[in-house]
């Protein structure tokens, strides 16, 4: 199959695209199959409760930044060419918009790529939410809200050189770093007996954003006209997706408008086949106003964070990019806060050595904690 | 630009003030056009009826007060230059009726329970502008110009209003206003259960000049010969389109007279609803719930767009011009209506028609 005949008869753009499908369909049969999710793995994680989410959430993790990493090493990659590696980014963007993210992701229960996956799988609460995420991001990509971005993001504005971590720490400490985070993962695997499907379509994610950076960074070196070198993010290519479907029919085609669809068919097949399709909406325990406030955070807070969990956290933290990150560090912490806020059970008090605090002036006995432990 | 505010923004104020008066009123007065349907079918009372009669009368005698002054060139409206299609006509207001039915408002109403908190009306409100979008400029669009727009009679024709179709001059064309809107008020005030209602008759009197305020701020106060915007008043369909778009992409659109409507509306229900108490987060019930929402403004906005307009864009807006697509629009909404109702009753419009028959 000849890469250049294929550019020169349909054009670079198209088959651009027709890459973001094919990566989509990876990503969504893998992501769907695996139960990806980095909400679900930050809570297991504030909660002292190191699970099975966490496992192939540091498998993903530590399979696309060994991987990368490794392509860096090879000289197959080259910063110059990728966005987060070569133009100034935002400090304070990546810290406000990934705290604003990562409380979204908890109010909603899931990040941009789980609700696009979740709503493939006929959850109706889903594809609500991410509905109301793409408006929102793209709201504060261009919109009302653009102004607010702008704002935020001047605050502490980074050159491209200080964003390039690798200038710091070369690329193979990198591989090393990226190999523990797989050793990691292994071993929390074990512990908690996750599944083998599990646990090689965790792999299949992180494949699928290593396949991302190889084919996009391959066809920008056989063409002539400049194609950005990317992978996985969701935020910005779902705006891109609805602005399709209402605005310009006749939008040039690129890596993201392949990627949505892709997933989205991915996820849907995958759910179908292993019987996992299941049409599910809004009930009073899942109340709407909850799901919209968090899928309005997360639109504004990827678009100012430069992405969204996968976007920033995976992909641009495979890339050693210092503000992604500051913005997977951040939304970790907006989720815990949020977790602990909102939806932590209590637990009963001598266990953990708390008690409630007496008043001076009391002459009773203490109290014991009132509360009641209640199951995870 | 530093010198003044655009034509647009003109306009959008304008809208923004009317659309304040229609939130209000559909908070504090209760007016709401499916309400005012179905008391034309069930009705006991028809008091929202009449308020939408006198609101029209109080129209379209303004309407022809301006066009007898000539502060406004009323056939340089939105109008006067979309596409002629009764076809369309007929298929968009039986679906925007239907659709209506299955809301349980139209999409005048839905900014309305916005207003006052419900969020499936704030999920309703994206889907009815992302397809009235669609019908405008996407996938339904194709489907229209496919399958509708055959019937169409192009837009050429420049004699759409009742009195132009029957080849009156501008005399004529008063006397009919004038007979309507004594017509109108007659009956509306004949009924003592109206006549005792202040309340109503103050929101009647709100909605007309909400109308007659759009007229006034597109074809005279932002009249720009520039910057040329369409003369137009209150309708709630392809400026949802545009609000939502103006929210998206504000940086790089201009304000238009939909979408200070639009906002206007929201903001006059949000005051209505605090005024009266009944602000409330609400969301949806159940699943069957949402999905009849979806559907439902799904079909206002398609529909809404291929009639040239909603309840209110062709009910009072279009009607105050006296259109001739004003009695077609209006009767396929109500049978559209009837269809939708008879289908949520009757546990099905199959069963409904079979029987029927039976």
């Amino acid at each position: 199959m000849d890469l250049t005949y294929l550019l020169e008869t349909h054009g670079d753009a198209t088959v651009v695209a027709v890459l973001g499908l094919l990566v989509g369909l990876v990503f969504g049969v893998a992501a769907q199959r695996s139960d990806f999710c980095l909400r679900a793995a930050a809570i297991e994680f504030w909660r002292g409760q190191p699970g099975s989410r966490m496992a192939v959430w540091l498998l993903v993790f530590g399979v696309a930044f060994t991987g990368t990493q490794a392509l860096f090493w090879a000289g197959a990659l080259d910063a110059g060419s990728i966005r987060q590696l070569s133009t100034p980014g935002t400090l304070s963007g990546a810290v406000i918009g990934g705290l604003m993210f990562g409380v979204g992701m908890v109010l909603a229960r899931g990040c941009a790529s789980r609700l696009l996956v979740l709503s493939a799988t006929g959850n109706g609460r889903a594809l609500v939410a991410g509905l109301v995420l793409t408006v929102a991001a793209q709201a504060s990509l261009t919109g009302v809200l653009s102004p607010l971005r702008g704002s935020l993001s001047a605050l502490a504005i980074v050159p491209a050189e200080m964003r390039d971590l690798s200038l710091l720490i070369p690329h193979w400490v990198g591989v090393l770093a990226g190999t523990c985070f797989i050793v990691s993962a292994i071993g929390l695997a074990w512990r908690t007996h996750l599944s083998l499907t599990q646990f090689v379509m965790g792999c299949g994610v992180g494949c699928a954003i290593l396949l991302g950076w190889g084919a996009t960074a391959y066809v920008a070196s056989q063409s002539f006209d400049i194609i950005p070198v990317q992978s996985i993010t969701f935020t910005g290519p779902s705006a891109d997706t609805l602005s399709v479907l209402i605005v310009q029919p006749n939008v040039t085609p690129n890596f993201g408008l392949g990627l949505v669809p892709g997933v989205f068919v991915g996820s849907f097949i995958a759910a179908i086949v292993s019987g996992t399709f299941k049409i599910q909406s809004f009930t009073q325990e899942t109340p709407l106003p909850r799901y919209l406030t968090g899928a309005v955070l997360m639109g504004f807070g990827s678009m100012l964070a430069g992405g969204c969990a996968v976007g920033a956290g995976v992909t641009g933290g495979s890339l050693m990019a210092l503000t992604a990150w500051v913005a997977l560090l951040s939304m970790w912490i907006g989720a815990g806060v949020a977790d602990t806020v909102m939806d932590r059970p209590r637990s009963t008090a001598p266990m953990s050595g708390i008690r409630q605090s007496v008043p001076e002036t009391s002459s009773g006995p203490v109290p014991a904690d009132g509360l009641v432990a209640s199951p995870n | 630009m530093e010198e003044g505010l655009t034509a647009g923004a003109i306009s959008a104020a304008f809208g923004f003030g009317g659309g304040l008066l229609l939130g209000l009123t559909a908070r504090l007065a209760s007016f709401c056009t499916l309400a005012a349907i179905e008391d034309l079918f069930f009705g006991h009372s028809r008091r929202r009826l009449r308020m939408w009669a006198t609101a029209l009368a109080i129209s379209m005698a303004c309407v022809a007060a301006l066009d007898a002054i000539g502060s406004v060139d009323f056939s340089r409206s939105l109008y006067h230059r979309i596409e002629l299609n009764p076809l369309a006509w007929v298929v968009g207001g039986v679906m925007f009726g239907f659709g209506m039915a299955l809301c349980g408002t139209c999409a005048y109403g839905t900014l309305a329970r916005i207003g006052g908190g419900d969020l499936r009306a704030l999920f309703g409100f994206f889907v009815l502008a992302l397809s009235a979008y669609m019908a405008v400029s996407g996938p339904t669009a194709e489907l229209r110009i496919a399958l509708i727009s055959p019937a169409s009679l192009g837009n050429s024709i420049t004699e759409r209003t009742l009195p132009d179709a029957l080849g009156l001059g501008s005399g004529g064309s008063l006397i009919i206003s004038m007979i309507a809107v004594v017509a109108l008020l007659a009956w509306s005030f004949a009924s003592p259960n109206f006549r005792a209602s202040p309340k109503h008759i103050i929101g009647a009197v709100a909605v007309g000049a909400a109308i007659v305020s759009g007229w006034i701020g597109t074809g005279w106060a932002a009249v720009d010969p520039f910057d040329p915007i369409p003369v137009s008043s209150h309708t709630y369909s392809y400026p949802l389109g545009q609000t939502l778009l103006y929210l998206m992409t504000s940086s790089n659109t201009e304000l238009q007279f939909g979408v200070g409507a639009t906002a206007g509306v929201v903001c006059g229900a949000f005051l209505g609803a605090l005024w009266k108490r009944e602000f409330r987060w609400e969301g949806a019930e159940d699943e069957k719930d949402m999905r009849r929402h979806i559907l439902g403004a799904f079909l206002m906005g398609t529909g809404g767009v291929y009639a040239g307009g909603c309840t209110i864009g062709q009910g009072l807006t279009a009607a105050s011009l006296l259109m001739i697509s004003t009695p077609v629009v209006m009767a396929s909404i109500c049978l559209g209506v009837w269809l939708g109702l008879t289908h949520l009753m009757g546990g099905g419009l199959i069963n409904a028609i079979f029987q029927r028959q039976g």
